[in-house]
């Protein structure tokens, strides 16, 4: 009946209004209204499992920062959790979680990060960042392990204008491949170049060989490698690639290298295979300087190759963390106070990847903070802007315009069982 | 009592079947024939008795004891051995390798003899005692199969379609063994498509025809029965 | 260097033999391919490992451990899961899906429990170097090579020469034959494979001592080389596998010397397909009489 129709449309209007009262009152907030904040200032460290969780993701922000969240609070973080490589993402990611918790700590904000699993496949790893890429609270997506997985999924990234940072990925092509992607490990190229001027440096400008593992990151490391190697006059005589994984055996090429009498055998693979391709060379009375790659900086290294390679270099971009070398050696405040921080989370010590996966979320969090707000484009100016920063995973990092990232350069010679810093 | 006996043993392969509760009987010494046509059964009878096919059914007792879908081995231990159709001799193996093969559950020290008496039984085997097996003519490997047969002194041996492929000099030659070998007092139990010089050497026989025993006779009697001509010596 | 090279190639051959001569043997008795072989390999390794590295105690003992265990690993896969699939009469695809099914939960098995970096392992055999001529050679090295030539000389008497060995001929040739001469076929298979199992714990443990470690891929990396090896020198064939292992072994090295490095495995299994296109039944494959 009309009458009827009327009220209920009358009925519709009033609480219609209602609601558009309701939604007014609360337009133009920045200040923290409600009470459910859970911001501890103390500083104390977080377990892995805890977030700090203080945010109603409806639109705006109820923290003490002062950010501009945009309902976007979220980082996510692809790496590989099984698999193959599963001890490196572990690692990355423990890192990752906690540089969240204790930003989380020092500066009140809310921010949170999610782990996926992309198993070291490019193809698994291209299914998830579609899905990140469709995810409205997500400020930054992080490529955990490699380049293989960074290169992958770079174009879906670029194409969403989402920031994409490598946070292991050292291919010298990542940073071109988007206005937003950033890689944390040195540059490649770079790298490259200033290991061969290391290696000039502390073994003379001799004949060099090099033995390096058929990857995307071995082929490119190499090749800048030996072009810098050449320009600067040095004679590269040998220059062979291995499919890694396929065989343990090197004797082979290690007695035609012998054959050529290099000064200098630079090998560039994983550090199992270096350590046996090491252990070859001394079996075969390979007699030259060995200098082997930043990979090999770590506990296991040392077991496999025990004191029988004694006087090997090694180059890297990225500090040691073992326990033998921090005992002896010159520890700074951060580094020791980080140390500490992630044994009592995880009951075991940080490498250089839980460096760079702490790194590279403190670079996103503080670039956020510095411009306030979670802009894509806000941020990746931030980004881009550092210079000198003072790292975990490295010593003055800055970003220079090709969105490269460069640093210093740490060598190390293994004796008696540990790493000695020589540079 | 009969040295074997089979009670209304059915055998099924899946939904085919097979042998359809067949009794039969053999006294110790005779020479009994199994004759029918092709897909009838008889090699079914054969497996079934040695162990090398399931039983769904009915019993099969040698010298009293049931054998019924026991280990193949246990056959040969009891005193039955299978000299099975198509031969299957080892091709890889010598002739003598095979019949050592036959002596396995043999006591070492009567392996000898026991090779004596086969090659005096066989003579061509003894000829080519080192030849490899695979390269043998049909009927040498037919000798070498019943050869190494008796290697096992079996007191019952089952002799599954000797005739098959082999040329009628040949096969009366097998059959001449057959005879002697029933004197050296072992029974016999023989499956034959070749029903007239089977019957002849035999002294009962039973006609399977698909799963079923239809008739049962003496062989004398089963030879000179015009139903029997007409049905299995037709075109022989 | 070429003498070098000869060495070189001889000693990663003879673990390839050490290996393939299990494999051939299960094939040959069965005609099956078995895929598991290779996971035994690596699991004989692990267990070796755990239990010399993880339970201090002496290392030859942990080694006859881990022989006996990997034994029975092996046995157990038959026991369990083949011999069913043979009651049943089930077609030959089934029990290689078997092999391949055991081999990938092995194979994870291990990765899960212990983790997919590589441990380090001691070489127990380290005697020193022995010099001919400009090449070196490892007292390892020797040892390996001879461990896989009197355990091929072992294993030929089994096989030739024992009665349980022409039995598992016989089975080869013939099964159903071989049962009807009172063999027990379940129990001789039961055996092959429980000698399968030690030659892989031996072959892994050998391969761990020479390279100083153990990882998760070793498994996975030769199990292609022991079936090019056993093929290759005639499957089902004892000395066929162990000259296949070490030619493999020798071809492999001289490709990676003199050729390249980075295409190794490729060249070498293209000479491998060559051969048998000129010997499709290995270097001692005869053509199967089959005539019965």
């Amino acid at each position: 009946m009309k009458a009827k129709k009327a009220l209920a449309l009358l009925l519709a209007l009033v609480m219609m209004l209602g609601v558009l009262a309701a939604c007014a009152s609360d337009e133009g907030t920045t200040e923290p209204a409600t009470g459910d904040t859970t911001t501890t200032e103390d500083g104390s460290t977080t377990d892995s499992g805890d977030t700090t969780d203080s945010t109603d993701t409806s639109g705006e922000t109820t923290d003490e920062s002062g950010i501009e969240y945009n309902g976007r609070n979220k980082l996510v973080m692809f790496g590989p959790l099984t698999g193959d490589n599963m001890q490196y993402g572990i690692k990355i990611r423990d890192g990752a979680q906690l540089a969240v918790d204790q930003f989380n700590a020092e500066h009140g904000t809310s921010f949170t990060i999610e782990f996926q699993d992309d198993k070291g496949d490019p193809n698994e790893a291209v299914n998830l960042a579609n899905m990140i890429v469709s995810d409205d609270t997500v400020i930054a997506a992080l490529a955990g392990y490699g380049s293989t997985c960074a290169l992958a999924t770079a174009q879906i990234f670029d194409e969403s204008e989402m920031i994409l940072i490598g946070v292991a990925a050292s291919h010298a092509d990542l940073p071109s491949m988007g206005e937003y992607i950033f890689p944390i490990p040195m540059s490649q190229r770079l790298e490259a170049v200033e290991f061969a001027n290391a290696t000039e440096e502390l073994a003379g400008l001799g004949s060099v060989a090099i033995l390096y593992q058929n990857t995307d990151q071995g082929v490119q490391a190499c090749q800048l490698f030996r072009d810098q190697w050449e320009s600067l006059g040095g004679e590269v005589v040998v220059y062979e690639s291995f499919v890694p994984g396929e065989t343990n055996d090197f004797a082979s090429v290690l007695s035609m290298i012998k054959n050529e009498n290099p000064d200098i055998l630079y090998v560039n693979a994983a550090y199992n295979d270096v350590a046996q391709i090491f252990l070859q060379a001394k079996q075969l009375e390979l007699d030259a300087q060995y200098v082997g790659p930043g990979m090999c900086v770590n506990e296991e290294f040392l077991n496999l190759v025990g004191t029988d390679v004694d006087g090997a270099l090694i180059l890297s971009s990225t500090p040691c963390f073992l326990p033998s070398v921090l005992e002896s050696g010159d520890v700074d405040e951060a580094t020791q106070a980080f140390i500490d921080a992630y044994q009592t989370a995880f009951g075991e010590t940080p490498d250089g990847f839980s460096a760079q996966g702490y790194d590279s979320v403190n670079i996103v969090l503080n670039s956020v903070l510095n411009a306030g707000t979670t802009d894509t484009a806000a941020v990746a100016e931030q980004i881009m802007a550092i210079r000198d920063y003072p790292g975990l995973s490295g010593y003055d990092m800055s970003y220079n315009d090709q969105k490269e990232m460069n640093k210093g350069i740490y060598v190390f010679e293994v004796e008696n069982g540990t790493f000695v810093r020589v540079k | 009592m009969a040295l074997l006996k089979l009670e209304n043993v059915v055998v099924d392969y899946g939904s085919i079947h097979a042998l359809k509760g067949i009794d039969i009987e053999v006294e110790q010494g005779e020479i009994i024939t199994l004759i029918g046509a092709n897909g009838a059964g008889k090699s079914t009878t054969m497996k079934a008795i040695m162990g090398l096919t399931h039983v769904q059914s009915g019993h099969i007792l040698f010298d009293g004891q049931d054998i019924t879908n026991r280990d193949t081995k246990h056959m040969v231990q009891a005193g039955i051995i299978l000299s099975p159709e198509g031969r299957q001799v080892f091709p890889r193996f010598s002739v003598k390798d095979n019949l050592l093969m036959g002596a396995y559950l043999r006591p070492k020290d009567e392996i000898a003899q026991d090779m004596e008496n086969v090659y005096n039984l066989l003579p061509r085997l003894r000829e080519r005692s080192n030849q490899l097996a695979g390269s043998l003519s049909g009927g040498e490997q037919q000798m070498l199969a019943i050869g190494r047969a008796m290697m096992g002194k079996p007191r019952m041996l089952l002799l599954d379609e000797p005739s098959l492929g082999l040329a009628p000099l040949i096969i009366n030659e097998i059959f001449g063994m057959v005879d002697r070998i029933r004197e050296m007092g072992t029974t016999i139990l023989l499956v034959e498509q070749n029903a007239r010089i089977a019957l002849r050497h035999s002294d009962r026989a039973y006609v399977l025809e698909t799963g079923n025993i239809v008739l049962s006779d003496k062989a004398d009697k089963l030879l000179a029965s015009d139903e029997v001509r007409k049905a299995y010596f037709g075109g022989l | 260097m070429l003498l070098q090279q000869i060495i070189n190639g001889i000693t990663i051959g003879s673990t390839y033999a050490l290996v393939a001569i299990g494999f051939t043997m299960i094939f040959g008795v069965l005609e099956l391919t078995n895929f598991s072989n290779s996971s035994l390999y690596m699991f004989g390794a692990y267990v070796t490992w755990l239990l010399y590295a993880g339970t201090g105690m002496n290392f030859f003992v942990a080694f006859a451990l881990s022989i006996v265990i990997t034994g029975v690993l092996g046995w157990s896969i038959d026991r369990f899961a083949l011999r069913q699939l043979r009651k049943k009469h089930a077609p030959k695809l089934s029990g290689l899906i078997t092999t391949l099914g055991m081999s990938m939960v092995i194979d994870n098995a291990i990765m899960v429990f212990c983790g997919t970096d590589s441990k380090m392992f001691e070489n127990f055999l380290d005697f020193g170097s022995v010099h001919i001529g400009s090449a070196v050679v490892t007292w390892t090295q020797i040892i390996i090579l001879i461990v896989a030539c009197v355990l091929m000389i072992a294993l030929s008497i089994i096989v030739y020469r024992t009665k349980i060995g022409k039995a598992m001929t016989a089975i080869a040739q013939n099964q159903d034959a071989a049962k009807l001469m009172g063999i027990d076929t379940n129990r001789v298979i039961s055996l092959t494979f429980i000698i399968s199992g030690f030659l892989a714990c031996i072959a892994g443990t050998m391969v761990a001592m020479y390279y100083r470690s153990i990882d998760t891929a070793m498994g996975s990396s030769i199990g292609t080389k022991i079936f090019a090896s056993a093929i290759l020198g005639g499957v089902g064939i004892l000395p066929g596998a162990v000259v296949g292992g070490i030619v493999l072994g020798v071809v492999e090295t001289m490709v990676s010397a003199y050729i390249s490095s980075g295409y190794r495995d490729a060249i070498s299994f293209t000479i491998l397909i060559l051969v048998l296109l000129v010997m499709p039944n290995g270097l001692f494959g005869k053509k199967a009489i089959n005539k019965v």
